[in-house]
């Protein structure tokens, strides 16, 4: 079987297999942290650094992993990387590092990096790990980001903390409790679901047929 | 199976010592971001200032020097940062749970007599309802003396020593409240 | 002491739910709730991981690390001891309960990667919890995942037979499920 080019390595997490919208892994901090922009943005990111550093270093030693401990191994190397975030997030953005809070620990839990670990990273080189990694990553914030847009808005008129709608509009504050939380990832995916299976590929196929007569 | 364990262990090694290296170059960094959060508040309470001068820059008028209270989560004794060992004030820390757990800096004359101001160390209440407790105007209402403890009442206050209650955040509004009780009480027994 | 007990146990159980407050452990409780008889299966045994996985990271973190000061190792230490406890679950599960084993498949190695027992174990070192309170914290906190999971899956064994609209089918409608039981469950507050 023919590996995908990189290209279609890096779209891969972007859309087709979006970790949270379509493989429905890595739902933790999705609800949790999604009530506002800024908060989606720097979990994206530090998830994606920790994506990223683990997939090329678990890349660059798969030779050696064998099935009994590689579990382990795993877990120690993304607990490094993101004990790394967290110290960096503790430092420099301290403010965001408190409104996180213990959600950043929890990346080490994050399926999403487990489930590339063992389905990209522990079998092919570094580069298509890193762009794995990259698409994967960039998938999760752009999923993060849209819950947390909607979430933000409705709940309390801002992205990124500038007004966006005007005062007649009464907030929804439900959007920022949990049960919003649950409710726009339900119906999100409910989109998203709705949106895959639409049949394009009818259209595709009858244009095959036509084409080939 | 023993080359395995080889592995975990020499990869957990040099795991620990890269995080010993990150460890040592953040620690005095995360270590001045928390003092700094809560030398910040504790100028909010005593001398009503924000900490942040024009250029955006952290800029204190104030020091704060330990003080031991039994029982709260960290207690100062605040003087001027230039100049003076004049005790402007006292901050006290207490910590609670009203929806979640809350954290909350109460500012105290230097006699013990009045609070001067209460602010928010960490709160996690409910958004739009209980985190209205980071209202200015509402903590105002504790700048209040101390001689009794304060009552959180419903509706409108009518003594000196009632404070009102956020509509819709009754248990944000009464853990705040407790908290300050608590601290007053504490610092007036243990510091006088 | 008793008290504080009772009240440790029932907010970590149902006020401060870890699946409807903290969205701890919702991959298991998207995936596991099908069928009651595995919720209730899956709950009891994240019960027992999260009990013997909290202890064990207070008595490593607070007797050891905190000494040596090498708190830096802290989530390495603890996931390494979660994975290490769950290994013990399965081998003792598979030993006196091999149906039991046969019937969750990959869903108990999968433990370890449960947020809410990793949560559990860095919330006990959040809260400072002496060993006690760890221990009825972690009980306290597992029977509530067991709780939410059980209810998970009793409700949709009924929408089993409901019409779902295709695109909800899964877990969309089990997400709008969950949000309605949030909303039920922040009902449940204690006035301390």
């Amino acid at each position: 079987m023919s590996e995908p080019s990189l290209g279609k390595q890096f779209t891969n997490g972007l859309w087709a297999e979006n970790p949270v919208l379509v493989m429905l892994i890595g739902m933790c901090p999705t609800l949790a942290i999604t009530n506002s922009v800024a908060n989606a943005l720097t979990m994206g990111a530090a998830t994606t650094f920790v994506l990223i550093c683990s997939n090329v270093v678990i890349s660059l030693l798969r030779k050696q992993l064998q099935p009994h401990l590689r579990m382990l191994v795993y877990m120690l190397i993304i607990a490094t990387f993101v004990t790394i975030a967290d110290y960096a997030l503790q430092a420099y953005l301290f403010e965001m590092s408190q409104a996180l809070g213990p959600y950043v620990p929890l990346i080490i839990v994050n399926c999403i990096i487990l489930a590339r670990a063992e389905i990209c990273a522990s079998k092919s080189g570094p580069v298509r790990s890193f762009v794995d990694g990259v698409g994967m990553g960039l998938g999760f914030t752009f999923a993060l980001t849209i819950l947390g847009v909607i979430r933000e808005l409705l709940g309390m008129r801002t992205v990124l903390s500038y007004q966006v709608l005007p005062e007649a509009f009464v907030p929804w504050v439900i959007m920022i409790l949990p049960s919003g939380a649950f409710l726009t990832l339900g119906l999100v995916i409910g989109l998203v679901t709705w949106l895959k299976t639409r049949k394009p590929a009818d259209s595709r196929q009858n244009k095959d047929l036509e084409a080939a007569a | 199976m023993l080359k395995q364990i080889w592995l975990v262990l020499v990869l957990s090694l040099i795991f620990a010592v890269a995080l010993a290296f990150v460890d040592q170059g953040t620690a005095q960094r995360i270590a001045e971001n928390r003092q700094q959060q809560v030398q910040a508040l504790a100028q909010m309470a005593i001398l009503g200032e924000p900490a942040v001068g024009a250029d955006g820059q952290m800029q204190f008028k104030i020091k704060l020097e330990p003080v031991a209270i039994q029982d709260v989560q960290a207690a100062f004794r605040v003087t001027p940062a230039e100049g003076g060992d004049e005790t402007l004030g006292y901050a006290v820390v207490v910590e609670g749970i009203g929806w979640d757990r809350l954290l909350i800096l109460v500012g105290l004359s230097p006699d013990l007599q009045r609070i001067t101001g209460v602010q928010i160390v960490e709160s996690r209440e409910t958004p739009g309802l209980g985190e209205r407790i980071g209202d200015e105007a509402w903590r105002d209402q504790f700048r209040k003396p101390t001689a009794q403890p304060l009552e959180l009442v419903k509706g409108r206050a009518q003594s000196p020593y009632q404070v009102e209650a956020l509509t819709g955040a009754t248990i944000s509004s009464d853990a705040v409240t407790s908290l300050v009780n608590e601290a007053t009480a504490k610092a007036l027994a243990q510091l006088k | 002491m008793t008290a504080e007990l009772i009240f440790i146990f029932l907010t970590a159980a149902i006020i401060n739910n870890f699946v409807f407050k903290y969205f701890l452990g919702i991959c298991p409780f998207l995936g596991v709730s099908r069928r009651v008889d595995m919720a209730v299966g899956m709950g009891f045994a994240v019960t027992f991981v999260m009990t013997v996985a909290g202890v064990l990271t207070w008595i490593v973190y607070d007797l050891v690390l905190t000494r040596i000061g090498l708190e830096f190792l802290q989530y390495i230490t603890f996931i390494l001891i979660i994975a290490g406890a769950v290994q013990l679950v399965e081998m003792y599960i598979r030993k006196f309960f091999p149906s039991l084993y046969e019937s969750f498949g990959i869903f108990l190695p999968m433990i370890t990667t449960n947020c809410a027992i990793l949560g559990a174990c860095l919330f006990i070192q959040k809260f400072e919890y002496g060993f006690v309170q760890t221990l009825v914290f972690s009980i306290g906190a597992g029977l509530g995942f067991a709780l939410a999971i059980t209810i998970m899956a009793g409700i949709r064994e009924e929408l089993d037979f409901a019409d779902v609209p295709k695109p909800f089918r899964g877990p969309g409608i089990t997400l709008l499920t969950a949000a309605i039981l949030a909303m039920a469950f922040s009902g449940f507050l204690i006035k301390r």
